[in-house]
């Protein structure tokens, strides 16, 4: 498949990052979401998105399925994993932001009876899992697959759970090779940044992006590559318009080597999209 | 598309509706009484060889055809009353300055809806997956909650799904999208 023919004119174009398809399960944004989005005719997105998408909800979804199951009680499940994640021995303890992973089934539990609210959660929950990554794939008018890891589109369902990938299955050797200047200028940009916008993903992507200019093979493994996740995403959206996002400092640096206006969605729902041009 | 299958022995459990759990009571009863009128199976076999029985005529359908009736009928009604929801959804968007008529036109989906989850037990897992979905979209709600945007999306996969029984994993995708484009707060209520 010809990619370049997915790239459509940068003013009318914008690139959804993995947080965004998050943020769009979170109480609030939606309406943010869908206000910015209006402005752009052309929406795209990575493959990538999609696994880091799965990684994120799809196996917490599992885990509230198999609960409610297990338990055939709404309240006792969510009492369960709500001490389960912020009990003292989980890395989640203390970390505000982790309570964007609690489901509370609010208005089920205020709208139904017992019995009923705990069928429709299971339902939702089982929709969530089947629908899996297409939910991302069916959203965007095109996914850029330059990477071609084949865990992103992996099948889930209710029975079957989402696999993190282990195992390289995919092309990111070739993909590196085929954007080394663009990596390279993102390597530059982040050497350049003042040390407030510093962050630990940051100095990992310019540190592999100058090993794996030696040897691109050293990105063939599932555990480095979530390392380079920004500047993979950001790779895949070359030639987009603006990138839509809720990682500010990453992409704070990022983008400017894309040339792109970036968007970006507060982690306050209140907050409107603040804008960042590139001169 | 693969067929849908029943075991005819099994307890009814929650995946079988009451109106196929009735069939297959009927269709039990009449091969116990088959059984007991002719002597076991062999001889019912040989009685139905031997031509139709005259008088009290029992009924010649395999249990798998009278399931399958029972289940396209219940998918034709269920088609009838989602088309109703589109209607009811017109009825809100056309009526934008009359908030009586706005509002009974609101209940009236939502009655349509409550109805649609109650008859969607046992049908496919999708079908009752999306009408909780949709359901969910206006629980809490008021009709000036949602701009002509989502309602219009609300719109076309309602008509959409009421012509795509039974519904596939593909469909039910397509529809999340549709709905999530349009701004829609899909699993809102996981939250």
């Amino acid at each position: 498949m010809n990619e370049s023919k997915y790239r459509p004119p940068s003013s009318t174009s914008v690139f959804l990052d993995t947080s965004i398809f998050i943020s769009s399960h979170r109480y609030g944004f939606k309406k943010t979401i869908k206000g910015t989005l209006k402005g752009f005719q052309w929406c795209g997105t990575a493959s990538y998105a999609m696994l880091e998408y799965g990684n994120n909800i799809l196996p917490l979804a599992f885990y509230y399925y198999t609960n409610l199951k297990e338990t055939g009680d709404l309240d006792k499940t969510a009492d369960f994993i709500f001490h389960r994640l912020f009990s003292k021995k989980s890395k989640n303890f203390r970390d505000p932001h982790q309570k964007r992973r609690q489901w509370f089934f609010s208005i089920l539990r205020d709208s139904f009876g017992k019995d009923d609210a705990l069928r429709r959660a299971k339902a939702s929950l089982r929709l969530l899992l089947r629908v899996g990554t297409a939910y991302i794939r069916k959203y965007c008018d095109h996914v850029h697959d330059g990477i071609k890891c084949a865990y992103a589109s992996q099948e889930v369902g209710p029975e079957k759970r989402w696999k993190r990938p282990s195992k390289a299955n995919c092309e990111i050797d070739k993909f590196f090779v085929g954007k080394q200047k663009l990596f390279g200028s993102f390597r530059d940009a982040i050497l350049r940044a003042p040390s407030s916008q510093f962050t630990m993903q940051l100095s990992d992507i310019a540190d592999l992006v100058d090993k794996a200019s030696h040897d691109p093979m050293i990105l063939r493994d599932c555990k480095m590559c979530p390392r380079m996740a920004d500047a993979l995403i950001a790779a895949e959206s070359e030639g987009y318009g603006s990138f839509f996002t809720q990682n500010f400092k990453e992409s704070d640096v990022l983008c400017p080597a894309l040339r792109q206006t970036l968007l970006y969605l507060s982690q306050d729902p209140d907050q409107p999209v603040a804008t960042r041009y590139t001169p | 598309m693969k067929a849908r299958e029943f075991d005819l022995t099994a307890e009814p459990d929650e995946q079988q509706p009451q109106h196929i759990t009735d069939v297959n009571q009927r269709q039990l009863r009449i091969v116990a009484e088959k059984e007991t009128r002719s002597g076991g199976r062999g001889a019912a076999n040989l009685e139905s060889s031997l031509g139709p029985r005259t008088g009290d005529e029992p009924d010649q359908s395999s249990p798998s055809e009278h399931r399958d009736l029972a289940l396209r009928g219940s998918r034709q009604n269920t088609g009838h009353i989602l088309r109703a929801c589109v209607k009811a959804v017109e009825d809100i968007l056309s009526n934008a300055d009359d908030p009586v008529e706005q509002g009974n036109a609101f209940l009236e989906l939502n009655d349509n809806l409550a109805d649609l989850w109650s008859r969607s037990k046992g049908q496919e897992p999708q079908f009752e997956e999306f009408v909780n979905l949709i359901h969910c979209l206006i629980l809490k709600t008021s009709p000036g909650d949602l701009d002509d945007q989502e309602w219009k999306a609300i719109a076309t996969v309602l008509d959409k799904a009421s012509y795509a029984r039974p519904m596939n994993d593909d469909q039910v995708a397509e529809y999340v999208a549709i709905l999530a484009k349009a701004g829609c707060d899909v699993f809102r209520e996981l939250r």
